[in-house]
């Protein structure tokens, strides 16, 4: 239909009007989001390659906070790591040590539930305020607020009081406890200032509320999902870094995470997934490595559960696991064959002679790949022909979809037919959590929080974690274990619990609540011209000073 | 609404009745839109809400994110964040809040919501609009150009890169581009938002070229579809037999008929573009709305989940509501009364 021409003579001009307001509005409009969305304080300034002095780095994902408190993953331990004391520091085995990065000068145990801890003198805040005895107890006292809900309140559980003191701080426990030492190495020995936080403790930690520095960077802008920058922080006393400030930069993708690497756009990360190690070490302008990272992936077994119940049905699906197979799929052959139970065994080679430990580790049981003795002890089970069982499996982790792959592949050939039931991380978490009846086989996977050697042995073996809110999965209930973990916890002597870590590994394996496959390395890359890392980095390198171990 | 020829008084021309009651229409077609956003929206939050109850998982082990812990933590995350409350009494409590203005806090992060929902959207609108302005004039130009050259070596060359990106995922076609123009050419950043005006221009444009390119496939078979249709029609022919130049037939007539699916097609996209926008958010490291959706529901973050809901729900009823009025400013013959029944 062709308008009338009068109407049309309106209609256009009303038509050009239009176009021209939605043409210019639609500018100014993006125009003002986009300026009121940039911004540009102090600390944020764009990198500048020539400069030299900023180190951008890559995370995979964003912390959730900075308030390792209320936030307790690696992402908020590797942006806070640069910028915050703790108060002791990881030694290669995890030991706790001393340093100018740490609050604590010396420490000793006065007897086997008290601890004093000597403040180092001198050392300031990154508002020049000086770090006194009070802030470190207020720093261990904030995770025994039930209020804040601490995420690392599991460490704390035996605390009595905490005092300050002069310039000490006596801890003092209801009972011993051999992971005591190991508490402050880790995220709970973050120090914090008592005047910054008592100043607006809500939502403390978020963008708008940033927590007071005391490390050798400070951070001036954090932006959840966007980035973090650091720069030096003025009052440390400390070694000073060749770089004047960090950036951290979030991003998902390891696609897109290994073009910015290769680009220059970034100067490293940690987030290197493990099966792809080879091609990072491949890219041009990028060096990449890996590092031991203490952790390690396995199957607990519900020793409660149905046909789980029988002992010579859990031995079975122990042989039928290709641990090797399993281990080259998961980590590209570079993980190592798990086949001693519970680890991390790096903690027990930092407390024992290798020759004790090596005679020790004979008496573990085995069980290697063949599928024929797997055959043979089904049929001594009462299950000579197999069953049906359902193993959910978390998408999120590539390595664990790999594994029960991998193991319903393997027991599918002795008569075990495995149900794969693919679900989200959270809510196949959330199983564990409410500890629900018929756990069957449940795949697992950690890296340490602590350096004890009995640490991992008590959440996953103790009877009295066999229950809702615990990670015994495997309901395994022995009284001797719960005797020996007692011992081990209650002796200052870290040999005494290392030896009863053997002795639980001897026992467990006998009746295979648990089947560790694999330990994984960690891995770094940084551009060719930083060099890559030291070989000084270890499992714990995000609970310290860790720009320390990047060459440069 | 520009009602132009009423505002030049010198030409002599005053609002017709008609008009005004046009006008009136419109007044009451908008009110009532945007009445009807409200118990949507209370509607949307409740059963989102209870989605979120019912969804396996939650918030405790979203922040514990697969740490040990024990049940005496697990009860102070409760306590804290009112987990323990029945489902109506944790809903009231939110809904109050964003009666008063408080959208609540992120119960993972922590950070205010609606202060968070600000800052993301900022990405996401400028990259979504950027996205949508390359689509429909890379899109409206090449369908017209086919559509004009219908059956000849244009249209098919154009006609296959429509498909070709509109086959092409999102996510493929992010990573392709980020490739090709970020890392070999190196004439766009990588990852991130920037940080001031010219350099977040520049690190938006590659993700909004990908949404644009994305949606320019659809917008270009659409327009040239709908000019197809013109060109058969009679009033075109009449046009022409008339005298009137091949350029006023095409842009003034055949064009402004052709724009009305257009248009509708522009609304979709910007929805479509929105839900696009977390996969490229997620390539290119950006921190919008889509990311941000993503992450809370992954959390059983409800605070934020919720935020999010009523700000979609909104803004589908804008683009819808802007749409409709671009309808009846184009197409005359277009009116609400019918609309308003």
């Amino acid at each position: 239909m062709v308008p009338e021409s009068s109407g049309r003579s309106r209609g256009g001009r009303r038509w050009r009007s239009l176009r021209s307001v939605a043409v210019v509005g639609a500018l100014l409009a993006l125009t003002i989001v986009a300026t009121l969305g940039a911004t540009s304080p102090a600390g944020a300034a764009p990198k500048s390659k020539s400069a030299g002095t900023t180190l951008t780095w890559a995370l995979a994902n964003s912390p959730a906070s900075l308030f390792n408190v209320t936030s307790f993953s690696t992402d908020t331990g590797i942006v806070t790591g640069n910028a915050f004391m703790r108060l002791l520091e990881p030694g290669t085995f995890g030991q706790p040590t001393t340093s100018e990065n740490t609050a604590v000068e010396s420490w000793k145990a006065v007897n086997d539930t008290t601890y004093v801890y000597k403040i180092r003198q001198g050392i300031k805040f990154a508002d020049g305020t000086p770090i006194t005895a009070a802030d470190v107890a207020f720093s261990i006292n904030l995770h025994l607020n039930k209020k804040l809900a601490s995420l690392m309140a599991l460490f704390f559980d035996g605390v009595k009081s905490v005092k300050a003191s002069g310039n000490s701080v006596t801890v003092k426990l209801t009972k011993p406890n051999s992971n005591w030492p190991y508490v402050l190495t880790g995220s709970p020995g973050v120090l914090y200032s008592k005047a910054d936080y008592l100043k607006n403790p809500k939502n403390y930690g978020n963008s708008g509320n940033i927590p007071l520095s005391s490390g050798p960077y400070m951070i001036t802008e954090f932006q959840t999902g966007d980035r973090a920058v650091l720069v030096r922080n003025p009052f440390w006393k400390g070694k000073k870094y060749k770089w004047d400030s960090i950036r951290f930069a979030f991003i998902l993708d390891p696609q897109a995470r290994l073009l910015a690497l290769e680009s220059g756009q970034i100067d490293g990360t940690f987030a290197v997934p493990n099966t792809q190690v080879d091609l990072w070490q491949k890219a041009p302008n990028v060096k990449a490595g890996t590092y031991v990272s203490g952790g390690w992936r396995g199957f607990t077994i519900d020793v409660e559960d149905g046909p789980f119940k029988d002992l010579n049905v859990r031995r079975a699906i122990a042989y039928a696991t290709d641990r090797k197979g399993l281990t080259q799929a998961g980590t590209s052959g570079r993980g190592a064959v798990l086949d001693e139970g519970l680890p991390p065994l790096i903690f027990l080679k930092g407390i024992l002679p290798p020759a004790e430990l090596k005679a020790e580790l004979k008496k573990v049981t085995v069980y290697p790949y063949d599928l024929d003795k797997a055959r043979a002890e089904l049929k001594k089970s009462a299950y000579p022909n197999g069953f049906s069982t359902t193993i959910n499996v978390p998408v999120d982790s590539a390595a664990s979809v790999q594994l029960c792959q991998g193991l319903a592949q393997s027991l599918k050939q002795i008569g075990i037919d495995v149900k794969l039931n693919f679900m989200a991380g959270q809510p196949r978490f959330q199983i564990l959590i409410d500890h629900g009846p018929n756990l069957g086989i449940q795949v697992i996977g950690e890296a340490p929080d602590s350096a004890n050697p009995l640490w991992y042995m008590d959440l996953y073996f103790n009877s009295i974690h066999a229950t809702k809110g615990f990670g015994n999965t495997s309901n395994y209930k022995n009284a001797q274990v719960d005797k020996w973990l007692a011992e081990g916890f209650a002796t200052g002597d870290l040999k005494v619990a290392a030896r009863d870590a053997l002795k639980i590994m001897q026992t467990t394996s006998q009746s295979v609540p648990y089947i560790s496959v694999f330990s994984f390395p960690g891995a770094w890359a940084t551009t060719a011209s930083i060099g890559g890392a030291k070989s000084s980095i270890g499992p714990f390198y995000y609970n310290q000073v860790w720009i320390k171990h990047i060459k440069a | 609404m520009t009602r132009a020829p009423e505002s030049t008084p010198d030409e002599g021309w005053s609002a017709p009745e008609h008009l005004v009651t046009r006008r009136q229409w419109l007044t009451r077609y908008i009110a009532i839109r945007l009445l009807i956003l409200v118990p949507l929206a209370i509607l949307v939050t409740v059963v989102a809400f209870s989605l979120t109850q019912i969804a396996p998982g939650g918030p405790v082990s979203a922040i514990l994110g697969e740490r040990p812990t024990t049940p005496q933590t697990i009860e102070n995350l409760k306590v804290k964040y009112h987990l323990n409350d029945s489902i109506p009494e944790q809903y009231w409590r939110w809904a109050k809040g964003v009666l008063t203005g408080d959208w609540g806090s992120s119960i993972v992060t922590t950070e205010p919501v609606l202060g968070e929902i600000w800052h993301r959207a900022q990405v996401t609108l400028v990259m979504t609009s950027a996205g949508i302005i390359i689509a429909l004039v890379l899109g409206v130009v090449m369908g017209v150009l086919a559509a004009l050259r219908r059956g000849r070596l244009l249209d098919r060359v154009l006609s296959s890169i429509s498909v070709l990106f509109l086959s092409t995922p999102t996510f493929a076609l992010a990573l392709g581009l980020l490739y090709l123009l970020g890392f070999r050419f190196g004439w766009f950043p990588i990852f991130g938002s920037g940080d001031w005006l010219g350099s977040r221009l520049h690190h938006l444009a590659l993700p909004a070229l990908v949404l644009g390119l994305h949606g320019m496939g659809f917008v270009m078979r659409l327009t040239r579809a709908s000019m197809l249709e013109q060109f058969d029609e009679d009033y075109v022919a009449f046009a022409r037999a008339r005298g009137l130049s091949e350029r006023k037939v095409i842009w003034g007539y055949a064009f402004r008929n052709a724009l009305i699916p257009i248009l509708t097609a522009g609304g979709l996209l910007f929805l479509g573009l929105l839900t696009g926008s977390v996969l490229v958010e997620t390539v290119f490291g950006l921190p919008g709305l889509g990311n941000m959706l993503v992450t809370a529901v992954k959390g059983s973050d409800f605070p934020v989940i919720q935020g999010l809901i009523l700000i979609i729900a909104g803004w589908i009823i804008l683009v819808n509501i802007i749409v409709d009025i671009l309808y009846a400013v184009i197409d005359p013959r277009v009116g609400f009364e019918k609309a308003l029944g």
